[in-house]
């Protein structure tokens, strides 16, 4: 679809902009030693530090992604809410404190506190940039998907508008600014994604969402032996047809332009024929949308109820719920969703999306995007097990959140800081169910981008709304991106330079080195953001979230809880977790679908979610090696 | 126990301070270390970016924090487990017309809200009382 730019956004982002510019200049007037340029000299408070936390790791993929994941499909997207939410557990219980007292700068100086070893330096160092690109790409091609439509900006100049922000945040005063602008992000964040979810409370339910909303049309058809043979409206005709699986989709022409039809057979003669949505992609290049230039506006938003009960009784508007009972009204009502075809039509690329009228109650359990239902097979819920394990298990081992725990005063206050995060966060995670169902019936929806669900919903309430959501999700980047260099920047700065390389730095010259490793990190960021426009962009926050499982968390719980362990131990846990994790992930059927283009059949490995095979083989690598090497450690402990 | 160095790097040359794992107590040990250069501060400066206290609680704190961990962990999992083996069940309406995936999940996340609130409470007195003996004794 199309979007306008709106003069308030744009004046909203260039004030968030400057506001961002003169806060960085400001403290980088304070920021002359290597403590304070990498862990903000250990001075934050811990009620900031923990919104700064809930800034730094609620990215694009948790607003824009989840809100949208579950306006699409419901619970499933709940899920990863849930999971993401249910990680910080580990921070908080088991990670919090004991990093906060063996660290300083990195999770290598965490993990290598007692052994000073090159092996963990270099593996430690290499997992944190794996890592950090992994989850740096995605939030460049989100910036850039983000600003292109909302302030008119082609993709490039979105990545690199984002990327020169971010390297001047960073090198200026490095973890002091990225802190406040983590901070400042994650309050805007989730005050006003509160707000959005007032609204939506108040608002209701109702079978019309808006005065704009458009109804689909439904034709009459007649059948015979399973083809379409006439069809009840004077002003369309049968161009082609095409089927896939039990569906049957109709293809009709009307003043030179066509249009595809989902067809529901009534009986053996009698049919109706849905309106579907598509896009066609003609071999030279032009793209049509519901049969026409894009500029004519046939691809319209979508998404409301078709039937709404209320306590039993089947009502046209609900007036405003609370917060149950918002729920259980979507549980007891019917919501049209669109389900997604793609398929080639002669030479052209067509993607369809056909109504599929849904039970809330379907729509409010799992099953719906993760295969877990009826159909689904040892994979599919291998699969899901997998993923949640991934998500627990990933968070605490992130080294962009761990290196915020340095920031604080003391380990009491990293734990206190944890406590905020998990508030705030938690409290976050359960909005982002609102936001979702709630952009799921107001007729908002983009059907070509998930990701804008929830700037969509903001700007069916107003100007206002929508220009701070903006701006709001553009500093959801600009936060979680800072945060991403500045652990880049001391992996590279501190762990490689000065401790594996052994070049002598002055204190000083440290911070030199850092901030030059962020222009560094950040300018490859920008090229990596533009290589990889149209890229998935989940499938490289889950990337990240597999490796940081598999190879960061079995070398941090065994080094706090086994006293066997060694430094080879933690070194070769860290290489296998990375080389497994990354093979299975490169071979799995998401990547040979979404990367290579190739059919998920041919992937060699039937797994998309690797944490249940890297993460125990990573433990196990640990142990085996650590036992190994036993008289070594021995020798070598003071 | 002792098992690692820490370095402050204020002066020119300096003690290396011997770190506590579990007491998360750094302390001056000059009889057995030899003092340093700033060359080598700059090399390994591995510990804390700031100073605090002994903290005599840290070993209590532990063992909650893994009873509260596998308590959440056994909670998160029985909610993995319904929902492969059995996810038809979380259609059941439980509780205000909301079915189980709504309540269990969004209970999870409020369990780990109150839960950390508990811990921090536990861990905060168990502080105040044993780190206080300790100040009232020296």
């Amino acid at each position: 679809m199309i979007y306008e730019p709106s003069l308030t956004a744009i004046f909203f982002f260039i004030f968030f902009v400057i506001a961002v510019i003169w806060l960085s200049s400001f403290l980088a007037k304070r920021t002359k030693t290597s403590d304070g340029y990498f862990a903000a000299g250990g001075r934050i408070h811990w009620g900031v530090n923990g919104i700064a936390f809930a800034g730094d790791y609620l990215s694009a993929a948790s607003f824009l992604g989840i809100c949208g994941m579950i306006a699409f499909f419901g619970y499933d997207g709940f899920l990863y809410s849930i999971g993401y939410l249910a990680g910080w557990i580990v921070a908080l219980f088991v990670v919090a404190e004991p990093l906060k007292r063996f660290g300083k700068y990195t999770l290598t100086d965490a993990l290598n506190y007692k052994f000073n070893s090159k092996g963990i330096q270099l593996t430690a160092a290499a997992s944190t940039l794996i890592v950090s690109i992994c989850y740096l790409v995605p939030q460049m091609v989100g910036a850039g998907d983000l600003v292109t439509p909302l302030l008119g900006f082609p993709h490039y100049i979105g990545v690199i508008f984002v990327g020169a922000i971010v390297i001047f945040i960073v090198a200026t005063a490095g973890m002091t600014s990225t802190t406040y602008v983590q901070f400042i992000k994650g309050g805007l964040l989730i005050t006003f994604s509160t707000i959005l979810t007032i609204y939506i409370l108040t608002n209701g339910i109702s079978l019309k969402p808006s005065e704009e909303h458009r109804d689909l049309m439904s034709i009459g058809a007649i059948v015979q032996n399973g083809d379409v043979v006439e069809i009840d409206h004077t002003g369309y005709s049968i161009a082609d047809e095409y089927r896939h699986h039990d569906q049957h989709f109709i293809k009709l022409r009307t003043d030179g332009r066509y249009s595809w039809w989902s067809l529901e057979q009534i009986d053996e003669q009698k049919a109706v024929l849905h309106q579907a949505l598509s896009v066609t992609h003609k071999p030279d290049g032009r793209v049509y949308y519901n049969g026409a230039p894009r500029e004519e506006r046939r691809f319209f938003q979508v998404g409301h109820a078709t039937k709404i009960i209320v306590d039993g009784e089947e009502v046209d508007k609900t007036g405003p719920l609370g917060p149950f009972k918002y729920l259980s009204t979507i549980e007891s009502s019917e919501i049209l969703i669109f389900s997604r075809v793609l398929f080639i039509d002669g030479d052209d690329r067509v993607s369809l999306w056909y109504q599929n009228p849904t039970p809330g109650s379907e729509l409010l359990r799992p099953g719906m995007m993760l295969n877990l239902g009826e159909d689904s097979d040892f994979m599919s819920k291998l699969n899901f097990i997998s993923l949640m394990l991934a998500l627990f298990f990933g968070t605490s081992a992130l080294p962009h959140i761990l290196i915020r725990y340095y920031t604080v005063r003391s380990p009491k206050d990293a734990r206190k800081s944890t406590i905020v995060a998990i508030a705030a966060i938690g409290f976050f995670y359960i909005l982002t169910l609102f936001l979702g169902l709630g952009a799921m019936v107001s007729g908002v929806l983009d059907l070509e981008s998930s990701n804008m669900a929830a700037p969509l919903l903001a700007k069916s309430i107003g100007v206002f709304i929508f220009s701070t959501i903006t701006a709001i999700a553009f500093a959801t980047v600009l936060g979680t991106v800072a945060g991403l260099i500045i652990a880049s920047s001391g992996a590279v700065a501190h762990d490689l330079i000065v401790n594996y390389l052994g070049i002598k730095l002055s204190d000083k010259g440290q911070v030199t080195a850092g901030r030059i490793s962020a222009i560094g990190v950040g300018c490859f960021a920008i090229v990596l953001g533009i290589l990889f426009k149209g890229m998935n962009v989940s499938f490289l926050v889950g990337l990240a979230f597999a490796v940081a499982a598999s190879a960061n968390l079995p070398a941090i719980l065994m080094l706090l809880f086994w006293k066997k362990t060694t430094a080879k131990g933690i070194a070769s846990s860290i290489v296998v977790g990375i080389v497994f994790s990354l093979g299975i992930i490169l071979l799995s059927p998401s990547t040979y679908i979404g990367v290579y283009g190739l059919p998920a059949a041919q992937a060699p490995i039937p797994l998309d979610n690797p944490g249940i095979i890297s993460i125990p083989l990573s433990f196990l690598t640990l142990i085996v090696v650590s036992l190994l090497t036993q008289k070594k450690r021995e020798m070598t402990t003071v | 126990m002792a098992s690692g160095y820490n370095f402050v790097s204020h002066d020119m040359t300096v003690t290396p301070l011997r770190f506590d794992t579990n007491r998360g107590l750094k302390y001056r040990d000059s009889s057995t270390q030899p003092t340093i250069s700033t060359e080598e501060i700059y090399i390994m400066a591995h510990g804390p970016a700031t100073d605090w206290g002994e903290d005599k609680a840290s070993e209590y704190k532990a063992k909650i924090g893994i009873y509260f961990f596998i308590f959440y962990s056994i909670v998160y999992s029985v909610f993995v487990v319904i929902n492969v083996i059995s996810p038809m069940s979380m259609a059941t309406i439980v509780f205000a017309g909301l079915n189980l995936a709504v309540v269990y999940g969004i209970g999870l996340i409020i369990l780990a809200i109150i839960m950390g609130l508990i811990y921090n409470y536990m861990c905060t007195k168990k502080e105040n009382e044993l780190n206080a003996k300790e100040e009232v004794q020296q």
